[in-house]
């Protein structure tokens, strides 16, 4: 217990490491577009649906602390496989974070995400916990992270949940120091593997997103 | 408009008569009074006495004081050698009322007349106020002289109260005072630095007899310190560029490899092989170029760092000129503080 204790606390740090992360407090508001693709495996058959989403999402960064929320929405078509219908999709999440260092942090987040088509309804709950390592490029504005999630407890309308529910996403951030522009791209990718039943499911849904927006800088 | 200014000249024209009427007037008092005295000189005091009963008889409160107080001596005097010690004491009295200043020197008068005054006096509630008209004190070791007068003996309370704010703090002395005393105020000691430069009220009254009251108005300023002049503003071309170009870094191209691949590498690596064979993507290449190329950039973009010798040399600059600068404003405070005190008297008593 006491060495846990101890390891907590080497892994949050002092403050005095970080001193850039204990004086700023940043809040960004972004607009976004997406190409989000998602792959049904399912006895057999495979079908394949991608679109174009557009959303937004405001992000509060106070020292080591972070606080996101975003919500996009668009429509998804069948481009390959057995799939028939278009659907109308959208999703909204927020997500939480520590650094523990200025190049690596923990966060943990809730997606909800829902797809409505001709044949049904069907709601995914996605909740994550995972780790970010980020560093900057050669300079304060350019940014580059990686993330590394876990979903435990994914819940589906109508299917069991997934045994296996891992996400990965690596993105740029661009955000001058002497101007209050900010831009992000990012591709993401989530597997599910359902567990084998009388019907094999596997899914998985991946995008590319493009975010702009603008950062108010605060310093403490 | 040439009414008013009819007006303006006969207003104008009156106050000068008053005026004249009144300067004639004193001077035919003071000539009368010279009459008198003359009269008892010549040991003819029927005649001063009728002439001074008819002064006392016609004195005013504009009558100057010295006047007024000189009638009343001369006929308590004369009372007296008539031994009508009652009549004494009231012109006594009168005297002291006018002038609680007054009193009668034993090389002029016999001591009867000494006495007698001395008991009309002291059986007299007045009170009399004097400070000199324009002073220069230095702070710390000068003082001011107030001089108080009593007519009965007794305890007098002086205060100073901020002529334009009667509820204010002041600063109160009580005395006791048997004929004449004088108080010497410091304003600057130690312990009394409260009394900010302005206009005061001097009170003062007899402790016992609330009705006697005796006031003045006095202004209390500092005369201009000789001061030391502040260090100039630093001349801008004095500081040294707190930020330096920075070597390029290397280590933010290796690390735009790294992340890039990173990105390329997740759908290789995450990517169910059933639901799509491990291959590269082009949303995840788009994105690991995009930091690849941020990583070059990285490298070769203008980055500055802070200069430390120079950030401690414009440190130590200022510094100094905060340092000299307060000196100075200390020196200066120093000064205005020795700086003498001007009191002049706003209101006579």
């Amino acid at each position: 217990m006491r060495r846990a204790f101890v390891i907590v606390l080497v892994l949050t740090g002092s403050s005095a490491a970080r001193p850039a992360l204990a004086q700023e407090v940043a809040l960004s508001v972004f607009g976004g577009i997406g190409q989000p693709r998602s792959t049904v495996v399912l006895a057999g058959g495979r079908e394949r649906v991608r679109g174009i989403w557009a959303g937004g999402g405001i992000e509060l960064e106070a020292g080591r602390f972070l606080m996101a929320v975003s919500g996009y929405r668009g429509e998804l078509t069948p481009f390959e496989g057995d799939a028939t219908f278009d659907r109308d999709a959208g999703e909204i999440g927020g997500r939480v974070g520590i650094a523990l260092f200025p190049w690596i942090g923990l966060e943990g987040g809730f997606a909800a995400r829902a797809f409505s088509a001709a044949s049904g309804y069907q709601r995914w709950n996605i909740p994550s916990v995972g780790a970010v390592v980020s560093g900057t490029l050669g300079h304060p504005a350019i940014r580059a992270h990686f993330r590394v999630a876990y979903l435990p407890g994914v819940s589906v309308t109508g299917l069991e949940s997934p045994d296996v529910g891992v996400a990965g996403s690596a993105g740029i951030t661009v955000a001058p120091e002497e101007a209050r522009f900010v831009a992000r791209l990012e591709y993401g990718l989530e597997r599910y593997d359902f567990p084998p039943g009388t019907t094999s499911r596997l899914e998985q849904f991946d995008q590319i997103r493009l975010s702009v927006g603008a950062r108010l800088r605060v310093a403490r | 408009m040439r009414r008013a200014a009819l007006s303006s000249v006969l207003g104008l024209a009156l106050a000068a008569m008053i005026a004249g009427g009144l300067e004639a007037q004193q001077q035919d008092s003071e000539d009368r009074l010279a009459r008198a005295v003359a009269a008892l000189d010549a040991t003819e005091v029927e005649a001063a006495k009728r002439i001074l009963r008819e002064l006392g008889a016609e004195l005013t409160s504009r009558t100057p004081a010295d006047l007024a107080t000189e009638v009343y001596i001369r006929l308590g005097v004369i009372y007296v050698s008539e031994t009508l010690l009652d009549s004494a004491a009231a012109e006594f009295a009168a005297a002291v009322r006018r002038n609680p200043f007054v009193r009668m020197d034993p090389e002029r008068y016999n001591p009867d007349v000494i006495q007698a005054f001395e008991e009309a006096r002291r059986a007299t509630p007045a009170l009399g106020l004097r400070a000199p008209y324009d002073t220069t004190v230095q702070p710390d070791t000068g003082s001011w002289p107030v001089t108080v007068a009593v007519g009965l003996p007794g305890v007098v309370e002086l205060r100073f109260v901020p002529a334009d704010d009667a509820s204010s703090e002041s600063f109160a002395r009580t005395i006791a005072v048997d004929s004449v005393q004088t108080v010497r105020t410091s304003f600057t000691s130690p312990g009394a630095a409260w009394l900010p430069m302005r206009e005061y009220r001097v009170v003062a009254w007899l402790r016992d007899v609330a009705a006697d009251t005796a006031s003045m108005r006095v202004r209390v300023e500092r005369l201009p310190a000789d001061t030391v002049a502040h260090p100039p503003p630093l001349d801008s071309g004095r500081f040294l560029p707190e930020r330096r170009r920075a070597a390029p870094s290397v280590s933010s191209l290796v690390k735009g490899v790294l992340f890039g691949a990173a990105a390329v590498a997740i759908p290789l690596s995450l990517a169910n092989p059933d639901v799509q064979p491990r291959s590269v993507q082009g949303g995840a290449v788009a994105v690991g170029a995009a930091i690849a190329v941020g990583g070059v950039v990285g490298l070769t973009i203008k980055r500055y760092e802070l200069n430390p010798q120079n950030v401690l040399h414009n440190v130590r600059l200022r510094t100094e000129w905060e340092r000299e600068n307060r000196a100075v404003a200390e020196e200066n405070a120093r000064r205005r503080h020795r700086s003498p005190l001007h009191i002049t008297l706003k209101e006579e008593p």
